[in-house]
């Protein structure tokens, strides 16, 4: 472990300056303090995650990585406003998260798109239920952003297309156009390639990095995958388990645009065995 | 289907839409298939199950045939020829042995008692998916409810409502909404989690999600709802229409039964037995209509 922090503070000078991108990395998206949180609500019930604080600044691409049951996933929850902590707080641009609101996209690990309409129509979900869509220009408008979104996304001239005429990969693409086109402060991603094969994964992620560069928004990106949350992060929470807390917050020094051949780097490979077994050490089974 | 369970233990999605629910649930399969290889396959199913239903109908028409011949009063089973000329009779005939009045009295009573059950049983179903308490409330009146035969409740109606339209048709609604308020509820509480997360990531309202989320995702129930309760209202007919009718199937099958007059009660279990498929099919006609993706998400 200390050969990693070594190795990360001769690259990065330490510290959480590791960020290659020039946005405003000082403006802070999320911000969370002193998280602790329980299923069990009564005094003593086991903790699912213990005195979790970190920071994502704005543009920044944030993995939380750690085994199944570290909570990461309630941590993502908590962050979208489905889960209110027991302790502790979350703020998205300076306000408290009450609830789920389109300020905070998020993507799930199934594509959760609605099947009794097109893919364009799914697109244009958020749009019609913000109310861009009333007037004739809106609608045009986000219309041709939906188009360009999908276009993107590699899913130009699926527009009319039922969901389920699209293989997996596609689903997910669509659920990320969806997400986007919200422009959401923070976009919150919960093992959204785990239930891929692994070479839609690899493809997923490679769009996902262009994406990203793209557009620039704030990730939140939670993964048990430890290649994965190294190669999409700029800075990865190493999470352990039971109860959930944070054992280390990697840097990430590649610069951006990153693709997969990244992780082929023997400074990467070796990145990859540290994080894996700070989590062995963290009581966590990471692989 | 663990997504399931844990949605049926958590209540339901409308209830997880409140912070401190955990899991995202789900159960569906993801589905790309393409259309054509199974829409060809149904095609070709439905031509080999046709001839299998025209087969059913012969062999009982056969069976029917050959019982009548060794019963010979035809006052206790009439023969498939005596029982088909008295249903020309019935049918070409007019005045009061003509069946149209009851067949039309019949058809209206039930669409009213089946239309009224929906519009009284959808917003309970919705009602007791959105909130446990009141799920804890109402699910089992209905489910004891639903148990006791129509027939049973016949009695109180007349006591209640007299002998009028009103205590029929309320006999109806009796049976039909019950089923649909059941309905309804499993299919919004076997809706995707995921499917209603979303929406609210995406900056849905509470009336939007409703709108456009948990009512498509649960037409496939409610529409089952529907047609069980259609079968169920056809069911009930007969027992609604011995409450001091003067027209309707069920009146004619009474009257029938005074003279011994076997074939037209015949006729008159044969009418409402077509008529209950028709219902059926049409139902099935709007589900396949309106509901292209079920199965498929």
């Amino acid at each position: 472990m200390t050969g990693l922090r070594e190795w990360l503070g001769g690259k990065s000078g330490g510290g959480l300056g590791a960020h290659t991108n020039g946005d405003a990395k000082d403006v802070v998206a999320v911000e969370v303090s002193n998280l602790t949180h329980a299923f069990d609500r009564a005094p003593g019930g086991a903790p699912v995650l213990q005195d979790i604080s970190f920071t994502a600044h704005k543009a920044e691409f944030i993995t939380l990585m750690g085994a199944s049951g570290c909570g990461k996933s309630t941590l993502l929850n908590i962050l979208g406003g489905f889960t209110q902590p027991l302790e502790g707080t979350v703020r998205c641009h300076g306000r408290a998260v009450t609830g789920p609101g389109p300020d905070r996209g998020m993507v799930f690990q199934k594509p959760a798109l609605y099947p009794w309409y097109s893919v364009l129509d799914n697109v244009m979900f958020g749009p019609r239920a913000l109310g861009r869509c009333r007037d004739r220009a809106g609608r045009e408008r986000m219309t041709v952003r939906a188009r360009e979104l999908l276009t993107e996304m590699g899913l130009g001239g699926y527009e009319d297309h039922r969901t389920y005429e699209l293989s997996g990969g596609m689903q997910h693409r669509v659920a990320i156009a969806r997400t986007l086109i919200n422009e959401p402060e923070v976009l919150l991603m919960d093992e959204p390639f785990a239930a891929l094969d692994a070479q839609t994964r690899t493809d997923m992620q490679d769009l996902l990095l262009k994406v990203w560069d793209a557009h620039r928004p704030t990730v939140i990106f939670v993964t048990h995958d430890i290649e994965e949350g190294l190669l999409l992060a700029d800075r990865a929470v190493v999470l352990a388990s039971r109860p959930g807390r944070i054992l280390e917050v990697v840097d990430v020094p590649w610069p951006r645009p990153r693709s997969f051949e990244v992780s082929m780097q023997p400074e990467f490979i070796e990145m990859r065995r540290e994080v894996r077994q700070m989590l062995r050490g963290g009581g966590g089974s990471g692989r | 289907m663990d997504g399931m369970t844990q949605k049926s233990a958590g209540g339901s999605p409308l209830a997880a839409l409140e912070p401190g629910s955990p899991g995202s649930g789900g159960g569906r399969a993801r589905g790309a298939r393409t259309g054509g290889l199974r829409a060809g396959r149904r095609r070709g199913q439905g031509v080999r199950t046709s001839w299998l239903t025209l087969a059913s109908v012969v062999v009982l028409v056969l069976v029917w045939w050959g019982v009548s011949a060794d019963v010979a009063d035809p006052n206790i089973l009439p023969s498939p020829s005596a029982t088909a000329s008295r249903a020309i009779t019935l049918i070409t005939s007019g005045g009061s042995a003509s069946i149209w009045p009851q067949l039309e009295a019949s058809t209206l009573r039930v669409l009213i008692g089946w239309a009224l059950g929906a519009v009284i049983g959808i917003p309970i179903g919705v009602l007791m998916a959105s909130s446990t308490h009141a799920r804890a409330a109402i699910d089992p009146l209905l489910e004891a409810g639903r148990a006791v035969p129509p027939l049973a409740f016949a009695p109180l109606m007349v006591v209640w409502l007299g002998i009028g339209e009103i205590s029929k048709i309320a006999l109806l609604v009796t049976a039909a909404a019950p089923i649909i308020a059941i309905s309804t509820t499993d299919g919004i509480v076997g809706l995707d989690n995921a499917l209603i997360r979303g929406a609210r990531t995406l900056g849905a309202s509470r009336t939007y999600l409703l709108r456009h989320v948990i009512v498509p995702g649960a037409l496939p129930g409610i529409i089952t709802g529907l047609r069980l309760a259609s079968g169920l209202t056809w069911g009930t007919l007969v027992a609604a229409e011995f409450i001091a009718s003067t027209s309707g199937l069920g009146y004619m099958i009474l009257q029938a039964s005074q003279y011994l007059d076997t074939a037209t009660i015949f006729v008159g279990i044969a009418a409402i037995g077509v008529l209950a498929f028709l219902m059926d099919r049409a139902l099935r006609l709007v589900e396949r209509r309106l509901l292209t993706w079920r199965g498929r998400a």
